[in-house]
């Protein structure tokens, strides 16, 4: 099973990498994003150490959605997703795999970069180790749910805006405690240990339902 | 009666809640009506024109 | 006794066991909304005293509570056709779940429209992110979405099943929407919708709330089966039943 599983990681990430600008233009909407509020909003300090980790994280959620897109269609548009269904293995694994591989070309980058974009925000130094620590366990949640919204929306037409607003909703409880634990480290660092926990109680549910969910939306849509 | 109508001075606010409430279901029920006889229409035609078809292979 | 459940599961009988309900259900609507609201504006005070003071606006509530039950229950429903189509694998349940979601979300609405003005009057602001309200608010981004996703799709078979499993996974993520906005610092919670517990209601308030409650019930039953009806001759309509009630109907 893990030899299956490192295949299709292996196989999305050589893929992804052919095409790098896909996988860094998401990257720069992310750091683009970020950067456009406090121009809009104004750059006093206490008003973007309030701002940033909302900010951060709803560009984390954009950002993630907007690559979502591409986990499925190019496989569903030649067919190797059909195929890959058709294979013995089970489809949650498939899933799995791909998804990894997704957070691991998205979520993955944005926790690196988290640092800066806080230094933007003029963030202190606990905020940043707690707002990297969120974005770890919270970005594949993103991935996660949203992959199920992917192989719903699979082929279709207006499928990006679909996909955000059926999938959206769903983010919520993740940006909630993600960005609110960044806010409370900044108040009271030992606060920050319950939206840690339910944000990783969030990531294990994700990890055993979510895979399953989006097998089974697939099948629907490849019947 | 006046009474009734004013709510305290509130009536704007009271007023505004039910009449959209009003509204929204009245507008639903109006537009099953529609609906149920656009459905029917439609269907009407396409059996005529089924009839029509069936009736020129002859 | 063999029970069976399959029955009314083929459109054709439940087409017409529903056109026999729907006058009785309107009906009923009619009679118990207006009781309930004449009871609900003549025999409760005026206005309120205790720890959450209330003047005359407060008289919203016969609207406001009702729609936005309805809509968390219409949600259950349609969550429920939605499994029973999936797991039996019947046509009829995917066409109940697609007529209940617009007559939910029209509740939702009402229930965030009306709690709006409840909310001007009441806390002196058209809107709170208080966790109630947010969650209605997701819960019509949800409505939404369903009907969005089943109208994407071409197939009717696809759509059916992708929409009914979202209604799913939406259903699952609800307690979870709900809790993290309800409570966004597990530290300690707090929110502007008093802990009301129903008990503590004059009387009369809450039955004048329950009577329009099952006033707007019976309204979305009538509606849903009237809207149910319409599908039904919609996607039947190769079927001989529907030609002949067609054709019995364009004669009339």
């Amino acid at each position: 099973m893990l030899r299956v599983f490192l295949c299709v990681l292996g196989r999305d990430i050589t893929l992804a990498m052919r095409r790098r600008t896909d996988v860094l233009t998401t990257l720069f909407f992310f750091i683009i994003v970020v950067s456009l509020f406090p121009l809009g909003v104004g750059t006093e300090k206490q008003t973007l150490r309030i701002l940033g980790p909302g900010v951060v994280w709803v560009a984390a959620l954009l950002a993630s959605m907007l690559a979502l897109e591409r986990l499925f269609a190019a496989d569903y548009e030649d067919g190797t997703l059909e195929q890959m269904l058709l294979t013995a293995q089970p489809p949650a694994l498939l899933v799995l795999a791909k998804v990894t591989a997704h957070w691991l070309l998205t979520g993955l980058p944005l926790v690196f970069i988290a640092p800066l974009i806080g230094l933007q925000y003029q963030l202190p130094g606990e905020a940043l180790w707690i707002m990297m620590a969120s974005l770890l366990i919270g970005t594949p949640v993103l991935s996660l749910i949203g992959a199920i919204g992917a192989a719903l929306t699979l082929g279709l037409r207006g499928g990006g805006i679909l996909l955000s607003l059926l999938i959206l909703p769903l983010y919520i409880p993740v940006l909630v405690y993600g960005a609110g634990a960044v806010t409370v480290s900044m108040i009271d660092l030992a606060d920050t240990q319950p939206y840690l926990s339910l944000i990783g109680a969030f990531l294990l549910l994700a990890l055993t339902l979510s895979p399953l969910a989006t097998a089974a939306a697939l099948r629907i849509a490849l019947e | 009666m006046s009474e009734f109508l004013s709510q305290g001075g509130y009536a704007f606010f009271v007023w505004s809640s039910y009449g959209m409430g009003l509204a929204l279901l009245a507008i639903e029920v109006l537009l099953l009506h529609r609906d149920r006889r656009t459905i029917l229409a439609r269907l009407g035609r396409l059996a005529r024109l089924r009839k029509l078809d069936s009736e020129g292979d002859r | 006794m063999k029970i069976t459940w399959f029955r009314y599961s083929s459109p054709a009988t439940f087409y017409a066991l529903a056109g026999r309900m729907i006058p009785w259900f309107a009906a009923a609507a009619a009679v118990l909304t207006l009781a309930g609201l004449y009871w609900g504006f003549f025999e409760t005070p005026d206005r309120l005293g205790g720890t959450n003071p209330q003047k005359e606006y407060y008289r919203i509530i016969f609207l406001h509570v009702p729609a936005a039950w309805l809509s968390m229950w219409l949600y259950l429903v349609l969550a429920g056709w939605s499994a029973v189509g999936l797991i039996f694998n019947t046509r009829l349940s995917y066409m109940m779940a697609v007529a209940t979601a617009p007559t939910g979300a029209i509740f939702t609405f009402l229930a965030l429209w009306t709690g709006s003005f409840w909310g001007r009057t009441s806390w002196g602001t058209w809107w709170d992110w208080d966790p109630r309200l947010t969650s209605e608010l997701i819960l019509l981004f949800l409505y939404v979405g369903y009907m969005a996703l089943h109208s994407a799709i071409d197939d009717v078979r696809r759509a059916d099943r992708s929409a009914a499993l979202l209604s799913l996974v939406g259903l699952a993520c609800v307690p979870i929407i709900f809790w993290s906005i309800n409570c966004p610092d597990p530290n300690e919670c707090a929110a502007l919708h008093q802990r009301s517990g129903l008990g503590r209601i004059d009387p009369n308030i809450l039955w004048a709330m329950l009577v329009t409650t099952l006033g707007l019930w019976a309204y979305s039953f009538a509606a849903i089966f009237a809207r149910a009806r319409g599908v039904i001759l919609t996607r039947e309509a190769d079927t001989q039943w529907v030609r002949d009630l067609v054709a019995a109907e364009t004669r009339a």
